[in-house]
């Protein structure tokens, strides 16, 4: 039995028929085809699925497709739909952030909404914000720098 | 080359040129490509660490509704592509 689940993603409308079992990260990267969004674990240890649900940072592996019928998903394309790149992105890529880049998108989410909520975070902070994303590559200093270095480029245009 | 052209890559970090896709979620990872007819696949290994095969029973797996086939142990080469 199949159901149809609207939900606007990065701005735009996508509707698709899915199985009610189908996850949110399915929906995204089959249905909508946006494949960025990526799945690691589907168990909601690793992070590499998050998006922003209703403005929220989410593990879209977590949550069912059907449940998030008729909201607001944004991904790792929609953050730098005006092709100019967001700060957090510009600080991964200024910061060595990223290796093999497989849990970027899910750790770039995280930290926008970490600067959303608390624009000058520290080391330690960070380091919390981000538990829930796990990277096999970096060793985490060089993303902890680089949301550093988005929180100061954020302050910079503010001024 | 010419030690003045040499002179603006060493001692600074350079950025890295595949970075841009990666950091915007448009890289395409394995996972990430659909083909026409593409179909799921599952690898049966053996329980045993150090043993012989010497019959594989797939009458339940020939059975499974959607099966597409089986490839068996030697049906696989390894070519250069």
């Amino acid at each position: 039995m199949k159901t149809v689940v609207n939900i606007r993603v990065n701005g735009f409308e996508q509707s698709h028929e899915v199985e009610p079992r189908t996850l949110l990260v399915h929906f995204l990267r089959d249905c909508c085809r946006l494949t960025g969004t990526h799945v690691g674990c589907e168990t909601s240890i690793c992070g590499a699925c998050t998006v922003f649900f209703e403005g929220k940072a989410v593990k879209s592996c977590t949550l069912l497709a059907v449940q998030a019928d008729g909201s607001e998903v944004t991904t790792i394309e929609g953050l730098a739909a005006d092709g100019r790149l967001h700060p957090v992105q510009e600080g991964f890529w200024e910061c060595h952030g990223l290796q093999c880049g497989y849990c970027t998108p899910g750790m770039i989410m995280m930290a926008v909404q970490l600067l959303e909520r608390n624009p000058k975070p520290t080391r330690e902070e960070i380091c919390h914000a981000i538990e829930g994303n796990l990277c096999r590559c970096t060793g985490y200093s060089h993303i902890i720098d680089a949301i550093e270095y988005a929180a100061r480029k954020i302050a910079e245009v503010k001024k | 080359m010419s030690a003045g052209k040499a002179k603006g890559y060493f001692g600074k970090p350079m950025k890295r040129v595949e970075d841009p896709r990666l950091i915007k979620g448009i890289a395409t990872y394995v996972d990430d490509i659909t083909l026409p007819g593409m179909l799921h696949a599952a690898v049966l290994r053996s329980p045993y660490a150090h043993a012989r095969i010497n019959n594989i029973k797939a009458d339940a797996a020939k059975a499974s509704p959607g099966r597409e086939r089986q490839v068996w142990p030697g049906a696989v080469r390894l070519t250069d592509a």
